[in-house]
């Protein structure tokens, strides 16, 4: 069984589990026909059934017991302030396959026809406050409770050291919620990942009623109508955000290094990091020359992928393989959700090109505390 | 899915869930009850009530047996039984009176509110009247008014008296027949009080012995909610706000919880019941109210650190002693390492570490027996000489010079012992720097044997010329061998040599270590030069240890023949390696390369000769060992110490001790890791393989720690585990420390220099010290046979003097000058108090350290004035007469009647030596003194008639009877007034050359 440690160990690398994430993730969510005849031809709708969530469930508390076992998982899984986050993968696991599972079969009800599962016909589309709704919320209410006291007797609450300034603990970890964005620093300077690409979720999320204005498949779980849609919002929620917690939570150890789950949290453990920039690549690696003086010219090649990437991909975009979305989205609203989303991908982008040639930043003007 | 209900939701099956959820809520809310109601210390709390129950119990049941078997009870208890008795007959009497009192208190009652009423109509018509004064229209109307309202008042006032007076009257009777009762009653409470408060305690915890509202209440006031008033279980604390925990940010007053479980720590009683009751071990010492240490003014963890605010096994961050009581803590408590808590609790063996913070200036601390052993060997080990720790700042070097190393020994000898110390002294303080576990390798050795070689070379280069001072005399073994036993050496050195297998360091066995074990000298040094270190070893090295015994030409050749008989002969058969040129340039190569490019350097060896590539690689290698730190070395007189300085390395947080690969073998504490690093100190260059081998880290040369091997016992490394423990930067108020007086800074830094210079070695004071008792022992055996040896009081008679009360005893002045000047006191004595170079101002601190610790302060006195015309001299005179101090003393010159065996101080030194108060204790008692000393109670007339006194004693010493301290005034006197002569050693000399001791063996003990 050490074997199958060390595979778990391997594949819970991040170049490895992000690339095959990304890779799947079009099938299981396919945005387009394409993705959707081969989604069909493997099998993957099959994932939306009532089996399949039995056999993941059982698998993934298999998993768990399995994992148990082994004191560096445990360790990790079973610190109090962890267990949220455990708690967490099969809530969202489940919830997401109820929301396709629902889907689906409302896709197969229209296909057939019929009204979508959630449809009342009037007066049932109603219900009374008194006591379908607030009778409901006091049961829950008063269960809830009782389940948050047994969780704080069992569990009591994780109290660490006393704060320290000369003395930060090591992995310093965010909460749970924001490890997401403590995953990004890695990747993007402090300000971008701290505040830029937060705000820009913020604004996103405020965007998106404005941007999807199709009323169709309002009030009942659907894919098959919405496809591009779901599936955009599932990579930005499911890979981009509660992926990175679980990566942020589980595999970031000392020194904010990568440890698979039955790995050792070793403080001496050390990872190459020799990071460079785009200018040192051009100037230095290919033209071999110094770095120029001014920093406008020596920057200049990031500037001109970055504005390339910000001004030229969306136009480019708009007359080609998103002609159609430009046509009904119009030129402002086109020019938001392209924006968003492209600025979306930069982190995967970002991640990629540090895994593969070593980026710092492609844009590094340290001198204005300009990093990108 | 439609449904034609008017409700979305069945009705009927939400009231179901409704219920259910309440019930699971209920249900919840009374676990959240049972679960505060389950903490571990009530149970605790419980349990000791139980044990206080049975102790208050028995301590009462105690009582009543001791106080039925006290007869003065017994009989009062009759007594008053028999009063009561007799009180019978006159019960009817006493019926009446308060009968009689009873109508009387009505009416004193009536009467005083008759009079209490006027009185108060009568003041306001006081202010009625005296306003009408005020003004012109005066009203005579209210002073009539006021006036006969006066008379009423007086008139009520005087019938209220006789009230009174008839009261008292009444009650006088009454008393008067209870009178004695009352008297025996008082008596038997005062005989019953210790009783009563037992009884009380009782009442307090047990419910049996509560009455019926108390136990009510007992049961009331723990109850679930009403808990919160004054409940009986509950959490008990310390809080000392001038003691602070460092949180960082700020300090918190220290809250200790730890009574909350810790129940019994500070009531006697509870010593053999389990933990967490026991009372406190040294409950005179700490914790005890009237301890110097009491539990309200220092808490718990001020000394044994812990989280003092948590409640429970594991938040209290205790620490197991050793693996077995981990895994039975494991296994009771769920016990697991607290990491959040940076200082956790002392393991039992470290626990003294936490008085060093406060008792530092001190050595030895009485009762912190590891710690002292720590300072100790701290000290013998020279770690201060690397390690820098401020209270070691003015410290010399713990290694002898190297100054003039070329006089005293070979280069040959000098290259085995650095490489190999312990192979020519098995208990040499010298550590190993060589063959460890990180420099062991075949290359390793092949480098370190060209170290060791270009250090030998630069040592010897350097050395400077030493005039030895040759003696042409030849000596004798024999006699060399007498005198190291009994001259003094033992009190500092030892010559042991083979290792002892129950070798038990403590303070004492370290006193005789601390000069060299004087084993294989002859493999070591020449004859002239030990002959010349014999005589001055001041001229050797300035800042030696090592005194001068004022030994003469011939002593010297004597001790000198006797040490260098004794030879290693394995140890000079080790062969010495060649110069390696190779090696000697990657050595000197590492070290140029610190400063110059590699294509400097190689240019630099190059232009090298051997002698200059050893003598240059010896000096940076001295440094990089750190030789000088112990050593004097020409050339590195100003070098920083190599190591970290270990000021506040017991508050070093945990994460920044390296435990390398070593995070499954050893505890991740900080004690855990401090005692393996002094045990094996490269043990952080290694990594541990799972077959229990290990695999060296892959270092460069000058990457490899340093640390030496001390050889040191598992006690030796406790103890300097729990000195360094204790080095923490807390900050004590003043408040919590000793105060600061003159004699307690006199004392403690004498303390200090009595340690530093090893007087306990020779002298005992205060039952502590006198290490060389067993050399005089083997002396005695030698010259006397064995039969004297054992006989311990022979044995002290010729060790040098026990010093308790030393600074009561002797003139200030004539002790300083005979510090300076040695003289003979003791002529039996062969051992030698040595000449020390000490200052002016170090012998003074020595003194006033003797006077402090007898609560005197170097003050000028009076001379002693006596006039030899005196009764009181005269009855002296005769006094010394019957005593025969002269069978013992000498008297000038002199000598004693007795044998040179009991030969006593020259009575004529008295008066510029001792003091007369002290005399005076000294004559009532010489044992309490000097417990174990042949001087008797010289012997006077008590208790007989005066007229005896007369007709044996004489007029004077009768004039005195009843009077004893006058009659020792009087041999004081006497002694003041004997003149001669001050310097007897000759006589001495001369008696015991040609009449020895007179010491007597076995047979002829019968005859006397």
């Amino acid at each position: 069984m050490g074997s199958f440690k060390e595979i778990v160990n391997t594949i819970s690398n991040p170049t490895i589990l992000f690339t095959s994430v990304v890779i799947i993730f079009p099938f299981v969510f396919p945005p387009s026909d394409w993705f959707e005849k081969w989604h069909r031809k493997l099998g993957l709708h099959h994932l939306w059934s009532k089996k399949a969530i039995i056999i993941a469930m059982i698998g993934m508390i298999a998993f768990f017991i399995y994992g148990l076992g082994d004191y560096n998982f445990q360790k990790i899984v079973l610190k109090p302030d962890n267990v949220p986050i455990s708690g967490l993968i099969f809530l969202v696991v489940f919830f997401t396959w109820l929301s396709m599972y629902q889907a689906y079969k409302n896709d197969e009800r229209l296909e057939a026809g019929q009204k979508p599962d959630e449809f009342y016909e009037a007066p049932n589309d109603k219900v009374l406050v008194w006591p379908d709704l607030v009778y409901v919320e006091l049961i829950s209410l008063i269960i809830m409770s009782a389940f948050l006291l047994v969780w704080s007797i069992g569990l009591p609450a994780p109290i660490e050291e006393p704060a320290n300034p000369t003395e930060s603990p090591n992995p310093a970890k965010a909460p749970w919620y924001f490890l997401g964005l403590q995953e990004m620093l890695v990747y993007f300077d402090p300000w971008m990942a701290g505040v830029v690409l937060p705000s820009l979720i913020i604004v996103g999320l405020m965007a998106m009623p404005f941007i999807d204005r199709n009323p169709e498949n309002s009030g009942f779980y659907s894919f098959k109508r919405r496809r591009l849609a779901i599936s955009l919002f599932m990579f930005g929620w499911l890979v981009l955000w509660v992926m990175l917690i679980i990566v942020g939570t589980v595999l970031r150890g000392p020194n904010w290094n990568f440890f698979g789950p039955f790995e050792y949290w070793d403080i001496h453990k050390l990872e190459a990091l020799t990071n460079i920039n785009l200018s040192e690549i051009v100037y230095i690696k290919w033209l071999n020359t110094g770095l120029p003086e001014s920093i406008l010219i020596r920057e200049i090649w990031g500037i001109l992928i970055i504005m390339g990437y910000f001004l030229i991909l969306p136009p480019l975009l708009a007359k080609t393989a998103l002609k159609d979305m430009y046509g009904r989205l119009g030129v402002v609203r086109y020019s938001v959700f392209i924006v968003l989303i492209i600025t979306a991908l930069t982190l995967p982008i970002k991640m990629y090109l540090r895994w593969i040639i070593n980026l710092k930043y492609i844009i590094s003007i340290p001198e204005y505390f300009f990093n990108f | 899915m439609s449904e034609s209900q008017e409700r979305h939701y069945n009705i009927l099956k939400l009231n179901r869930l409704f219920a259910i959820s309440t019930f699971i809520f209920t249900a919840v809310w009374l676990l959240v009850f049972v679960d505060d109601y389950q903490r571990p210390w009530k149970t605790y709390q419980k349990e000791f009530r139980k044990l206080e129950i049975e102790k208050v119990r028995s301590d009462l049941n105690d009582l009543s047996v001791q106080l039925e078997n006290n007869p003065d009870y017994n009989r009062l208890t009759e007594k008053l039984l028999s009063a009561e008795k007799r009180l019978d007959s006159r019960r009817d009497e006493l019926d009446k009176i308060n009968v009689e009192l009873e109508t009387l208190n009505t009416e004193l009652y009536r009467n005083n509110q008759l009079y209490q009423f006027s009185k108060a109509d009568l003041d306001v018509l006081k202010y009625d009247y005296e306003k009408s004064q005020f003004g012109h229209d005066k009203s005579s109307d209210l002073k009539k008014k006021y006036f006969a309202l006066n008379d009423i008042v007086n008139k009520y006032f005087l019938i209220r008296e006789k009230s009174e007076i008839r009261i008292d009257k009444k009650k006088k009777v009454q008393q008067e027949i209870t009178k004695v009762i009352g008297r025996m009653k008082g008596s038997l409470i005062s005989m019953t009080r210790e009783k009563n408060l037992v009884e009380r305690k009782l009442s307090k915890v047990d419910p049996e012995a509560m009455s019926f509202a108390n136990k009510v209440g007992n049961v009331v006031r723990d109850l679930p909610v009403l808990d919160f008033i004054d409940p009986y279980y509950e959490v008990k604390q310390v809080v000392i706000n001038d003691l602070e925990e460092d949180l960082v940010y700020m300090g918190m007053p220290k809250v200790d919880r730890c009574v909350t479980c810790h129940l019994g720590i500070d009531k006697k009683g509870f010593e053999d019941v389990p933990q967490p009751y026991t009372t406190h071990p040294k409950l005179d010492l700490m914790v005890g109210p009237s301890s110097s240490h009491p539990i309200s003014e220092f808490g718990c963890t001020s000394c044994h650190a812990g989280r003092g605010r948590g409640t429970g096994f594991n938040s209290s961050s205790h620490s197991p002693n050793d693996e077995t009581t981990a895994h039975r803590w494991e296994e009771e408590h769920g016990w697991e390492p607290m990491h959040h808590w940076e200082n956790p609790m002392f393991p039992k063996r470290y626990t003294e570490a936490g008085c060093f913070k406060c008792h530092s200036g001190n050595m030895p601390l009485k009762e912190a027996e590891t710690l002292s052993l720590g300072l100790s060997v701290f000290e013998k080990s020279g770690c201060y000489a690397c390690h820098n720790v401020t209270r070691w700042n003015d410290a010399p070097k713990p290694g002898p010079s190297l100054y003039k190393l070329a006089s005293k020994t070979s280069k040959d000898w000098t290259y085995k012992w650095i490489m190999d110390p312990s192979s020519f002294r098995h208990n040499t303080w010298m550590p190993h720097f060589f063959k460890k576990g990180n420099n062991s390798s075949p290359d390793d050795i092949k480098k370190t044997e060209q170290e060791v070689l270009a250090m030998t070379e630069y040592l010897f280069s350097k050395s400077e010329s030493y005039e030895i001072t040759s003696v042409n005399n030849s000596g004798d073994y024999d006699r060399g061998r007498l005198l190291v036993n009994s001259l003094g050496c033992k009190g500092c050195h030892q010559i042991q040599p083979n290792p002892d297998p129950d070798y038990d360091p403590t303070i004492q066995a370290l006193r005789t270590e601390q000069g060299p074990n004087l084993i294989s000298l002859g493999s070591k040094v020449n004859e002239d030069w030990l002959v010349s270190w014999l005589k001055n070893p001041y001229s050797y090295h300035e800042e030696t240890k090592m005194p001068d015994l004022r030994v003469s030409d011939q002593e010297a050749m004597d001790i000198a023949t006797y040490l260098l008989a004794d030879k290693n002969n394995a140890f000079d058969s080790m062969n010495t390696a060649q110069v390696n040129d190779d090696a000697l340039n990657e050595i000197s190569a590492d070290f140029l390369s610190q400063l110059l490019r590699k294509s400097q350097v190689n240019e630099k060896i190059s232009n090298m000769t051997t002698k200059e590539k050893l003598i240059y690689s010896g000096e940076k290698l001295i440094g990089y060992y750190g030789c000088y730190s112990c050593h004097n070395i020409a050339g590195f007189e100003d070098r920083k110490p190599i190591g970290i300085a270990l000021n506040i390395e017991g508050s070093k947080l945990i994460s920044k001790f390296d435990f390398g690969f070593w995070h499954d073998e050893i505890p991740h504490t900080k004690w855990d890791w401090l005692y393996n690093k002094i045990n094996k100190p490269e043990i952080f260059d290694l990594i541990p393989n799972e077959e229990g081998s290990v695999t060296v880290k892959e270092l460069n040369p000058l990457e490899k720690s340093r640390m030496p091997h001390f050889g040191l016992t598992d006690k030796e490394i406790n103890g300097l585990v729990t000195l360094i423990m204790g080095l923490v930067k807390d900050e004590i108020p003043a408040s919590k420390l000793p105060e600061k007086t003159p004699e307690y800074l006199a004392e403690t830094h004498g303390e200090r220099f009595v340690h530093t210079n090893n007087c306990l070695g020779c002298h005992k004071i205060d039952e502590d010290g006198g290490a060389i008792w067993a050399s005089t022992a083997v002396w005695l055996e030698e010259i006397a046979g064995p039969e004297n040896s054992e006989d311990i009081s022979l044995v002290q008679s010729f060790s040098p003097p026990l010093l308790n009360t030393q600074g009561k005893k002797v003139q200030p002045d004539w002790l300083l000058n005979w510090f300076q000047n040695i003289s003979m006191i003791r002529p039996h004595l062969q051992v030698r108090m040595p000449s020390y170079d000490f200052t002016h101002e170090e012998w003074n601190s020595v003194i006033s350290y003797f006077q402090s610790k007898d609560g005197l302060s170097l003050k000028y006195e009076n001379p002693h004035n006596f006039s030899k015309a005196t009764n009181s001299y005269k009855a002296g005179e005769k006094i010394q007469e019957e005593g025969a101090c002269i069978n013992c003393h000498f008297y000038g010159e002199m000598k004693p009647r007795q044998d040179a065996l009991t030969w006593a101080p020259n009575l004529v030194l008295t008066k510029k030596r001792l003091r007369p108060e002290w005399l005076i204790d000294w004559f009532n008692n010489p044992q309490t003194v000097m417990p174990g000393t042949k001087m008797p109670s010289p012997y006077i007339p008590v208790d007989e008639p005066v007229s005896d006194v007369k007709e044996y004693w004489g007029n004077e010493v009768a004039s005195f009877v009843g009077d004893t301290t006058g009659m020792l005034y009087g041999l004081i006197d006497w002694m003041w007034g004997l003149e001669g002569k001050e310097d007897i050693s000759s006589i001495v000399k001369e008696h015991l050359d040609n009449e020895g001791y007179g010491f007597i063996s076995d047979d002829e003990d019968d005859e006397w």
